[in-house]
Parts: structure tokens; sequence; C-alpha cells
């Protein structure tokens, strides 16, 4: 996903995924999508070489 | 001084016949009706049912069928575990008119310890964010003080505890929603080992994070609890089959001996970290200290990483449970929960997995620490709880490292701030070995003086 000018494109992804949000509820989901793309920034940038992903199953069982 | 109101204690006066289930859930009840009217921890009271069950408790007991350490004692459910015939309302218009047709694992275990359900307890919405004030029913306040929130998600879990309607609650925690409110409230919340307690029949938030947990008035209570919680379950896929030792067996061996890794980094320089739970830190690790134990620094990663690890997998997991329901009903939703989960859309595939991939990292780093630790103590909640009118954008809690790496923790309360609300300590373990944190937790409620400390009303 591109990380440039995305906030102009979420109500577009959003659309496509189906999920209407009233124009009020807007902003709300917005600023949250902001605040997760922070977090997503910081993981990749931590860990470029990281091997393989951990699974659902990996938790020492 | 051993405390009367145990579940230990009320399960040998159960035995000797000096007390009876009736008895005790006739006083559970009285409190739930004297108290929940400001503190809202129950959005379902099962009274008729509670009693029948408690008198079948009773009779089976006069006739010398023990089912084990919970019969005959009260205890709730958070309101995402179903239970056969009662509705699991998540805490959201969404799930109008759902009725469970089965028990979840965890009610089943309890049913068949004998345990007397009270009633359905107040979440988050679907167990994410809040509090909220537009969902269907009020949100939970903290006893200690009901201008405070307790916390959440398992927010009736904590304040039922906490307030003395019930010994023993269920939690669930995705990103701290056993430890926080525990925390908060003053109670005792154990987040077991990824996979010791069966999730089947709770509804899910993220599967890869999701642990079933209880919250308790005591360290023992909570031993006690997941004495009949854990144990594998082939119907829920992340269930291990590991051995369920006695969790009661050392729990009073106290901390001499015993190392613990203290992560300063997580902590020391949050600016959300006040005062007072930086004092109540440093007492803490004084009287483990003088009590005996090793206490040690440790290096880990940064406490971002896991809580950015632990926020990107949670939004995708959880995108992919609400995304059919979002598409239809959006607006059924309270808006912190809609927007919560609607964010998951800006989650892709790359960035799911580069989560799951530090997340092997992270919990390689909280391995090699244990290899030289037997346990680490780090801060749970950074502050008491916050007035409801002063809620921010951050919660002044750091549970997230134990749910990316699924070791088990226990948050223990260890006193009270000089706003009058709880302070804890986080301690964390080996994979599987719950008995260390509990034995840890024991001493330190027991060296802190917190098992002396009234109920707060």
């Amino acid at each position: 996903m591109p990380d440039a000018a995305l906030p102009s494109l979420y109500p577009a992804i959003l659309a496509a995924c189906g999920i209407v949000v009233p124009p009020d509820r807007l902003d709300g989901v917005i600023a949250e999508i902001i605040e997760l793309r922070g977090h997503i920034d910081r993981l990749n940038a931590a860990c470029p070489d990281a091997g393989e992903p951990a699974t659902l199953f990996g938790n020492g069982q | 001084m051993t405390d009367p109101d145990s579940v230990a204690a009320l399960g040998a006066r159960l035995r000797e016949g000096t007390a009876t289930s009736v008895g005790l859930t006739e006083r559970a009840l009285a409190r739930i009706a004297s108290l929940d009217p400001v503190l809202h921890a129950f959005i379902r009271v099962e009274g008729k049912a509670a009693m029948a069950a408690a008198a079948a408790a009773d009779a089976e007991l006069r006739t010398g069928h023990d089912r084990g350490p919970m019969h005959g004692i009260p205890y709730a459910l958070k309101d995402i575990f179903d239970a056969a015939g009662l509705p699991t309302t998540c805490h959201s218009r969404v799930m109008d008119g759902h009725v469970a047709v089965k028990d979840s694992a965890v009610a089943s275990r309890f049913r068949e310890g004998g345990a007397i359900l009270l009633g359905k307890l107040a979440t988050y919405e679907f167990a994410l964010g809040g509090p909220s004030f537009d969902i269907p029913f009020p949100p939970a306040r903290n006893p200690w003080n009901p201008a405070h929130i307790p916390g959440g998600s398992s927010s009736g879990s904590a304040v039922a505890v906490a307030a003395g309607m019930v010994r023993v609650t269920t939690g669930s925690c995705t990103a701290g929603s056993i430890r926080g409110p525990a925390a908060f409230c003053g109670t005792v919340g154990l987040k077991p080992t990824y996979g010791r307690v069966s999730r089947r029949g709770v509804f899910p938030l993220a599967w890869s994070l999701d642990h079933c947990g209880p919250l308790a008035r005591s360290v023992e209570d909570a031993a006690i609890a997941l004495q009949v919680m854990a144990g594998h379950d082939p119907a829920d896929p992340g269930s291990a089959d590991m051995p369920v030792p006695d969790y009661r067996e050392g729990l009073d061996r106290g901390v001499a001996g015993l190392r613990f890794g203290v992560p300063r980094g997580f902590f020391t320089h949050d600016p959300t970290l006040s005062d007072d739970a930086r004092d109540g830190i440093e007492a803490t690790l004084r009287v483990l200290r003088d009590a005996g134990a090793d206490v040690i620094d440790i290096e880990l990663p940064d406490y971002a990483l896991y809580r950015s690890c632990n926020r990107v997998i949670m939004a995708a997991e959880m995108f992919s449970v609400h995304r059919p329901t979002l598409q239809r009903r959006f607006t059924d939703y309270g808006e912190i929960a809609a927007q919560r989960f609607t964010s998951g859309v800006a989650v892709d595939a790359a960035d799911y997995l580069a989560a799951q991939r530090l997340r092997r990292i992270l919990g390689d780093a909280v391995d090699r620490a244990l290899q030289s630790c037997d346990v680490l103590a780090t801060a749970i909640s950074m502050a008491t709880a916050p007035r409801f009118d002063a809620v921010g954008a951050v919660m002044p809690l750091q549970p997230a490292v134990f749910n990316v790496t699924g070791h088990p923790a226990i948050s223990v309360p260890t006193g009270l701030g000089r706003d009058g609300l709880p302070l804890a300590l986080q301690v964390a373990g080996r994979r599987f070995d719950e008995a260390t944190v509990l034995r840890a937790g024991r001493a330190i409620e027991q060296l802190t003086g917190w098992d002396q400390v009234p109920l707060p009303r």
C-alpha cells in the first residue's frame, strides 16, 4: 500500500471494500488509520531482514 | 493471616458444613444488588438460576459428590464467553438477539467443576477500545472511585472482583484486557500462556493474540480458577496439549533465590510513568530483594516495537473478523469500535507478515532473557486509573509485550497511590510456567501487604 497521500485515498479504499462510513464518522476512521500507519512504518523499519514469520501455532507448542 | 473469604477457605467451610453455596450465592447477589446500580459491573444477573445451581451444589456435597475447589463457589463470565441458553452481547447492538446454544469451553469447565454462574459482565464493545457511552449498556466504573475508569476490556470482571461481589471472574486478553483492568482496580489478573486455556466459544478479537484467563481477589484464588480453566481442547486450534500442574503446590515457597529480570528500558523514560507508579515499582523490587530474591536489570527490545507489533497484528485480524458485519451494519457499532475495526483496511499482507516476522524476534528476545532469569518484573500500569473525563489517546498501561510473545503474565496489586487508587506490578514467566509466575505474585501480595488491604466499599 503506498504511504504518500493516503488519507485522501481511504474513502475510496473503504468503498472498494464495501464499507460505507457515514460522513460524520470518516474523520475518526482516517485518524485511526493514520495512527495505525505509524505503527506499520515503525515495524517495517525495524525488521527489513527478520526471517520467517511467527505462526498461530508457534508459541511453544 | 488466612483470608476467611478466600475460595480455599470458603471451600473448606462448604465441606465442613459451616457454610452453604446457597448462603454464599445469596450474599453475592445482595452485594451486586447493593453496588451494581453505581458500578455497572454486570450486564445480566442470573439470580434464580444461580440459586438453583447453588442448591444443587449443596446437595451434591452433602452426598459426597465433590467436583473440586470451585464447587459451590460463585463466579461470573465476561460477556464475550458463551454460556448455554444465555445471550452473549459482547456489549454491542450488533449481537442483538444472539443466544448461545452451547457453553464456551471455560463455562463448561466451571459448570463441570460445580461453580455457580452469577451472570455476565460488562466489557468494552467486542473487547476493544472504550470506555464508550454509545453502546447498549453503561460502562463499568472503578469501585475505588466511580469517577475513574476501571480499564478494559474486561471491565466488569475487574470491578465485580474489586467490589467484593465475587471472588473469581473470567477475562480475555488481546492487548492487556486482563492485566490492565486488574491493575486499575486492585485485583489479580492472570494472562496464561497462549494455548493454555481454550478460547472455544469466546468471541474472537484477534486469533493469534487472544488469551483467556482469570481475574481474582488473590493470587491463590487465581491459581484455583486457572486450575479449572486450563487444559487441552482439540476444538481450539491454538490450544496446547501440555500437562497442567497443581497451581497451588509451591505457591507459598516465597522468592528467596528466585531471579527477577527487570527490563527498565520499557518504562523508566516513558512519559506516562507517574511518580506514584515509579515509587510503587521500586518499593516492590526492594521488598523482593529484602526477601532474598535476586533482582537484576536486563535489556529487551524497545517497548514501542512490541506495541506496534501487537497493534498491527490485532488490526489485521480483527478487521478479518468484523469486515462482513462492518459492510452491512457499520452504524450499529459504537464509534470507538467501528473506527478501530475499520482501520484494519490499511494493513496489507506484507505489513501483517512484517509484524509476524518481527514477532518471532521479539519472542526470542524474551525467551533468551528467561534463560538467565526465572521471571521478569515490569510495569503494567504507568499511573493510576484516569478519570472518565480525562481519558486520553494513550492509556497509561504497558501490557502488549506478552500478548505478542505468548508468555504467561500476571498483574498483582502492590498498594495505593496518593489518589487512593491501586498500583500494580507485572510478572511474566517462561512459557507454560504459570506456577512460578503465581508463586512470585503470591509473594508480592504478601510482602507489599496488599493481602491486608480491605475492599474499597
